[in-house]
């Protein structure tokens, strides 16, 4: 019996030992590619945005956040917040503009590097003519 | 012996959990024996367990709220114990979970079979000597991937990882449950431990420990023998990995909880039932964004 409680102890203390990657969070390792729509890329009322990216980093993202805001008047049009975990996204969103005043849209992709508020982003600029 | 035992639980307990982050829900399975009916006897049961958690979902971007979860875990169980020979016991457990998980009006429901568990206990001490019972099982079982599981990296099943009604890995259970008994008082110390593996998208679920130590006394009423039950359980789990071959550790997940647990079991002839209620009295988990409430089990079991 103390035979096998000391294998237990060993096998225990082994594995309470939590290895992590300790890849140092750097936001210029990120690789954010935004295919479509295309930077003045010009949309009238009624059409559907396809948003298609894709977001690559050596270790673990831990989510993206697709925005699109009104620069007139700073209103948040689309929001897509995925809390997720991987290396890489690939994300396909589609959004469809009802707006009535001329403007410009800016596209915002961002992705979380870590918990501690890293966070790596690049935006694109649109056009908006109702 | 108690030596070891007291290195052995040291050796789980320091480490402590660190900052973390995923939240959602609390341990998957945590199999445990604690008090069993009728030692001589082989039975078979059905088991209801619930536990609900409070939940807060830390948001990963600024300038957004946290947002509040209520988990409900139900498993129904058919459990049952066969002693082979004079030396093994042979346990298996066939759970079916019900888990809901709650947010902003909304129910998340995922249901099915569980992971099925299997225990081989070894019968190390079962001795009496002037009123003095002993008994002293150890062994170890296999939780088997039965249950429904679906990969953890796909956008919009983020954050369920424990929702999940299996864990799409196999895992190795140990454990050790001793009782002594005098006359119609006794005690019962046990402890088990739960050696996890990669499921196939290489997330991995902490090791687990569930420990518990509980005062009986058992005394007739009428046809009856009724056995009041008391004492604390102790369950600590390390962090999961969202991914093991890379080693991204989730240190927002694991932790412990510590239950002060009362209940009673009840007898006539060979058919039995039970009700245990847990309170928790202490606890950090997922750094402390899950908040459980309480955990109640309940049964009925046949001695044959």
């Amino acid at each position: 019996m103390r035979y096998i409680l000391s294998i237990l102890l060993l096998a225990v203390t082994l594995t309470a030992c939590q290895k992590k990657d300790t890849t140092t969070p750097d936001a210029a390792k990120v690789t954010i590619s935004i295919t479509a729509p295309v930077a003045a890329q010009t949309f009238h009322s009624g059409d559907t945005v396809h948003i298609n990216a894709t977001v690559s980093y050596p270790a673990e993202l831990h989510g993206y956040e697709v925005k699109i805001t009104d620069t007139l008047t700073g209103t948040i049009l689309y929001d897509d917040a995925q809390h997720v975990h991987n290396d890489h996204f690939d994300i396909s969103d589609t959004w469809v503009n009802t707006g009535t005043q001329a403007t410009t849209l800016k596209l915002e992709l961002t992705t979380e590097i870590d918990h501690n508020g890293t966070t790596a982003a690049k935006s694109i600029y649109l056009n908006y003519q109702p | 012996m108690k030596r070891i035992i007291q290195m052995m639980l040291l050796a789980t307990c320091i480490y402590l959990p660190a900052m973390a982050c995923d939240v959602c829900g609390c341990s998957a399975s945590n199999q445990f024996l604690g008090v069993l009916p009728g030692y001589d006897y082989n039975f078979i049961g059905f088991q209801y367990m619930n536990t609900d958690l409070s939940s807060a979902h830390p948001s990963v971007y600024e300038n957004r709220p946290d947002e509040h979860s209520r988990d409900y875990y139900n498993t129904f169980q058919v459990w049952g114990r066969f002693n082979a020979g004079k030396h093994y016991q042979l346990f298996a457990f066939v759970p079916y979970q019900y888990n809901i998980h709650r947010q902003d009006s909304a129910n998340a429901l995922r249901s099915g079979i569980g992971d099925i568990s299997l225990l081989v206990n070894r019968i190390f001490l079962n001795k009496e000597h002037k009123k003095l019972q002993q008994q002293l099982t150890a062994g170890a079982g296999i939780k088997l991937p039965t249950g429904s599981h679906t990969s953890l990296s796909i956008a919009d099943k983020q954050g369920l990882p424990n929702m999940q009604p299996g864990t799409g890995a196999t895992d190795l259970l140990v454990n050790v449950n001793y009782t002594i008994r005098r006359n119609n008082a006794g005690m019962n110390a046990d402890a088990a431990y739960t050696f996890t593996t990669t499921s196939k998208d290489s997330y991995k679920y902490g090791n687990r420990l569930n420990a518990g130590a509980m005062g009986f006394y058992s005394f007739a009423a009428g046809r009856f023998s009724i056995m009041p039950v008391a004492g604390v359980r102790y369950e600590y789990a390390l962090h999961d990995y969202d991914n093991y071959s890379r080693k991204w550790l989730n240190e927002q997940s694991g932790g412990y909880l510590l239950y002060a647990t009362a209940g009673v079991q009840a007898y006539y002839k060979k058919i039995g039932a039970r009700i245990n209620y847990q309170l928790p009295v202490a606890q950090h988990y997922s750094s402390g964004y899950v908040t459980a409430d309480h955990k109640i089990e309940s049964g009925i079991f046949l001695l044959f």
